[in-house]
């Protein structure tokens, strides 16, 4: 069996000062797809956040490693849409070169693999015709699909979702549930994904992360919906 | 027009306060790009005034411990005192709101009032003559030497570099933090060198233009160029073209209404950033579908 790409053991997890889960306990295989589930603020994005390295652990250990072993192990973190600013001018095209930012020497142009890439995110995601349209002036789904060919373009080794389906019509979370498939089966990425659209995340994934006491619960899907 | 001509000659004798507002316009908006991303806008008041504090902090030390009025290298001495203050005030109030959980404003209205009153405190000190300082917090734009504008040109020079080399890093803090995070950015090391670089220009732009222009430079440019421009790239260098634009215009005017240069340019920022904002609106009332 590989390494896991993630460990956690006995981690508390939250903002500076505000522990908001504690004694967490879990791995996560390269490959596999998990739903993060539990009830509005129990700790989902948090949770997130730290599985993608944006948040610190407060307390334990986490470790992070490659599928082969190395440790600069890249996260591909899709944000609920409205974290960025509506107010400034930036295009679909603009919005996903941001995720080769990681890639490139602040003296180096973006190469020609990156700009491959790009390509590819927005065909994943079918937003090829949208890279001149304004970020904040396109629907839920498509801003959506925007961050998500983002992500994608950092070249990532696992793709962390907050929420991707919130706020959208039914047709627009087929749409999104459809893509996400498409984009697992050609990929083969890990997928780390917290919604509240139980029934839909779970046609995606393989196993749950269940938030529950303040702290998570790994469980497969087949055990989740027996007793969940 | 010959006396047009006459301001736009190299050998005009106030040709440095005429460069000098231009450049200042140019780079001031490619700061001010951050700001507005960050949601810095009320900094963009406070840190002026903070840094006309700093000024007079750094002439005030200068009479106490050397008991004799600046000299030639009061431009210097002004710059250093006004960046250690912008720059040292930024980074702690960073610091504050990384840890704190008070209102951010409320840490900004603070400094607001206590840079103000600290700066009136100082220059009412005996020690302190009021010939000299004055232009020098009121942004001293007519008396700069060629001196102080080689220091200015030089130190403008590398905060344009140093914006233009690390465009995407600043861009990527100031706009999408966890974004960032998450592809292994050190935010402390953007956000100094961002802070820094905020420092310097408005330091050097209140020295050159005082705090009201900086303040109008820093941010009525930024707020046009972002109705303006189609992508955002844009923005920064409509911006910088707006600020200069606005710093001729204000200065012509100025000359020939023998108005103060400062409070023209601000003026004249207002009035485009009203007419492109009411051109805005029209532009996407006329594009709305009717709705029967």
């Amino acid at each position: 069996m590989p390494p896991p790409l993630i460990s956690l053991n006995n981690v508390t997890i939250g903002y500076p000062g505000v522990p908001i889960l504690e004694k967490v306990s879990l791995e996560i295989f390269s490959g596999d797809s998990y739903a993060v589930l539990g009830p509005n603020g129990s700790g989902k994005t948090a949770l997130l956040k730290t599985l993608a390295g944006i948040l610190s652990p407060i307390d334990g250990r986490l470790h992070r490693q490659t599928s082969e072993g190395n440790h600069t192990l890249r996260v591909g973190y899709v944000p609920q849409r409205a974290s960025l600013n509506g107010l400034l001018p930036l295009t679909v095209g603009e919005v996903i070169r941001m995720g080769t930012y990681g890639n490139v020497k602040p003296w180096q142009r973006v190469g020609k693999e990156d700009q491959e890439r790009i390509e590819w995110a927005k065909q994943e995601v079918e937003i090829e015709d949208l890279e001149q349209n304004r970020f904040s002036e396109l629907s839920g789904g498509q801003q959506q699909r925007t961050l998500i060919a983002r992500a994608l373009a950092s070249a990532p080794a696992m793709l962390v979702l907050d929420e991707p389906l919130a706020s959208l019509d039914k047709k627009t979370v087929q749409t999104m549930l459809r893509l996400l498939i498409k984009l697992k089966s050609d990929t083969g990425i890990t997928l780390l994904w917290a919604d509240h659209l139980i029934p839909e995340i779970l046609q995606v994934v393989q196993d749950v992360l269940e938030i529950e006491d303040r702290t998570v619960l790994t469980q497969s899907v087949e055990h989740y919906v027996r007793h969940g | 027009m010959e006396e047009l001509f006459t301001i736009l000659h190299p050998s005009y004798v106030l040709r440095n306060a005429l460069y000098g507002g231009i450049v200042t316009g140019m780079v001031l908006p490619l700061i001010g790009v951050f700001m507005y991303c960050r949601r810095m806008v009320f900094l963009g008041v406070t840190l002026p005034q903070l840094s006309t504090g700093g000024i007079a902090a750094a002439v005030f030390w200068h009479l106490t411990t050397h008991q004799q009025q600046p000299n030639h290298s009061d431009f210097l001495l002004a710059l250093l005192g006004s960046t250690i203050v912008t720059t040292g005030t930024l980074l702690l109030l960073a610091a504050l709101e990384r840890r704190g959980h008070e209102m951010v404003e409320s840490r900004i209205g603070t400094v607001y009032v206590f840079a103000g009153a600290a700066t009136i405190l100082l220059l009412a000190s005996e020690r302190v003559p009021e010939v000299g300082i004055v232009t020098l917090l009121r942004g001293q734009i007519i008396a700069i030497s060629d001196m102080d504008m080689a220091i200015l040109l030089i130190a403008y020079t590398g905060i344009v570099l140093l914006i233009a080399l690390f465009r995407r890093e600043l861009l990527l803090v100031s706009v999408d933090r966890d974004l960032a995070l998450s592809l292994g950015k050190k935010l402390w090391v953007w956000d100094i060198l961002l802070y820094g670089l905020v420092g310097l220009a408005i330091s050097l732009g209140v020295l050159m233009v005082g705090p009201l222009l900086t303040f109008a430079f820093l941010l009525l440019p930024t707020m046009m160029a972002m109705q303006l421009a189609k992508r955002f790239y844009l923005v920064p260098l409509l911006g910088g073209m707006l600020g200069a634009g606005i710093a001729l215009i204000g200065f012509i005017v100025s000359f020939f209404m023998d108005w103060p240069t400062g409070a023209t340019d601000s003026l004249l920022a207002c009035i485009f950033l009203g007419v492109i904002t009411l051109g805005h609106w029209l532009r996407r009332l006329v594009s709305r579908p009717i709705s029967r």
